[in-house]
């Protein structure tokens, strides 16, 4: 399965340089490894295609692949689940997610494949975007239309974004998790950016982005310990709405001729579970010759726990209940390093013209009772990493 | 929550003032086409940071990604 995806990529990838191109396509590619401390491996091959077919009208194809080695895609450890053994649970499923296949002691990659098509209009600073996105996997399908655009006034130094998102996505629960239910859930998304260019070498913005989900929110797979030593399944509210603002700097710096910056955001986010967060991201960016780009960076994301989320045993009459750890309080950091440049000018034909390599080191905290999150102490530090190797072609 | 929200509609606001000053002409906007300067220069980037990290950070709150999968 997974040798006709990566074989179903690479053919389009041929198909595509084989059609007649225009200055200004290219595809683009990158091979993204996670791995962490539990020894959860993942792979995610991605493709984009970038493609003008008439005056002012360009195609986006984007086609993505996770191949999960290990357990659950979410927090999860390799080989066992948490009811392996105890409750039953079907041998053939990892059981911390129900559709990380287990077969005869072995474990099999859990798969999730995606794609985005996209046409896209661009005329004298305003542009206006559709796309559909589709993604599926053994438990969970969803389809996505979307819309976007933006419009550059004040002679294009303030530009004026606004998207809308739609997703209508169906979970359906594997194996014995099947009896614990699944369903459709809605889940629609509304953006608004403005950005203004201050000085040749500052810009400034701002984002505010709407979520509202409803219907089946959550999934059987973390279900929650109650005080008789019992577990019970997880119960959440059938509607959540979200709103996130964010503001931007880019400041920007020569050292001789050489051009580098500061990215830096802000991320406010709120929610009516009442979970509340906040990101604080940094980007240093500078050329090191006209090709080559180092880019340093470090993120800090902080969220408080949703209301209903206990750090302690539920008594199981609880109306709403949780032992997701992502509606838990917690905090973490990243570090990175990412480097782009171009291969020599004399490369020509089939070979890339780009290329970049990065590293992302992630380090997170989990305060609470450990039978909440039932897969790792309390009180401990989880690590992981993300490696990623990106190749361009210009067609 | 009402002061992250008045401070964001104050910087907000500030920015639409802004916008009426056109402080930058064409010809010296070449540093800002560079992919240094960009809010997002790289678009694949972008997807994976936006599908992939949350559910591995285990978040909920950190990414404008919606939908699109369980995260389990």
């Amino acid at each position: 399965m997974l040798n006709h995806k990566l074989l179903f990529l690479t053919l389009s990838i041929v198909l595509v340089r084989l059609l007649h191109a225009s200055e200004g396509d290219v595809v683009e590619t990158k091979l993204e490894a996670f791995h962490d401390r539990n020894d959860v491996t993942v792979l995610s091959p991605i493709f984009e295609v970038r493609k003008t077919i008439a005056r002012s009208l360009s195609l986006l194809w984007e086609g993505q692949l996770d191949a999960v080695t290990g357990a659950s895609r979410d927090w999860g450890i390799k080989g066992s689940g948490q009811f392996d053994g105890v409750d039953g649970a079907s041998e053939n499923l990892d059981a911390t997610s129900g559709a990380s296949r287990n077969e005869e002691g072995e474990l099999k990659p859990e798969l999730r494949w995606g794609s985005r098509l996209g046409l896209t209009w661009s005329r004298e600073g305003r542009v206006f975007s559709g796309s559909l996105y589709g993604s599926t996997e053994d438990d969970y399908h969803s389809i996505s239309p979307a819309i976007s655009g933006s419009w550059d006034f004040a002679e294009r130094n303030t530009t004026l974004s606004w998207a809308g998102a739609w997703f209508f996505d169906r979970m359906e629960p594997q194996g014995v998790w099947a009896t614990m239910g699944g369903g459709d859930k809605f889940v629609q998304s509304y953006t608004l950016g403005l950005a203004q260019t201050l000085t040749p070498l500052t810009l400034v913005g701002i984002t505010t982005n709407g979520i509202r989900t409803t219907g089946h929110i959550g999934h059987p797979y973390t279900p929650v310990s109650t005080r008789d030593s019992g577990m019970i399944a997880e119960a959440l509210p059938e509607a959540k709405n979200a709103l996130a603002m964010s503001g931007q700097l880019i400041q920007g710096w020569l050292v001789g001729e050489r051009l580098g910056s500061i990215n830096a955001e802000y991320r406010w986010y709120t929610d009516s579970w009442d979970l509340r967060s906040q990101t604080l991201t940094l980007q240093v960016s500078q050329h090191l010759s006209e090709a080559t780009v180092l880019r340093l960076q470090g993120r800090y994301y902080t969220q408080t726990g949703a209301a209903f989320a206990q750090t302690d045993l539920y008594q199981g009459s609880e109306a709403y209940r949780t032992a997701d750890i992502r509606f838990h309080r917690f905090q973490s950091w990243m570090a990175g390093l990412k480097v782009s440049s171009e291969f020599p000018d004399a490369w020509e034909g089939w070979l890339p013209r780009r290329w970049n390599l990065s590293y992302d080191h992630l380090v997170r905290d989990t305060p609470g009772n450990p039978l909440l999150y039932q897969l790792y102490d309390a009180d401990a530090w989880y690590q992981q990493g993300t490696a990623r190797v990106g190749l361009g072609w210009d067609l | 929550m009402k002061s992250h929200l008045a401070a964001l509609t104050l910087l907000g606001l500030s920015l639409a003032a802004l916008s009426g000053c056109a402080t930058v002409h064409q010809k010296d906007r070449e540093w800002l086409s560079d992919p240094v300067m960009q809010r997002q220069s790289d678009p694949l980037e972008g997807t994976l940071n936006g599908d992939n990290f949350p559910r591995r950070e285990g978040s909920s709150g950190g990414s404008s990604g919606a939908g699109g999968g369980c995260g389990c």
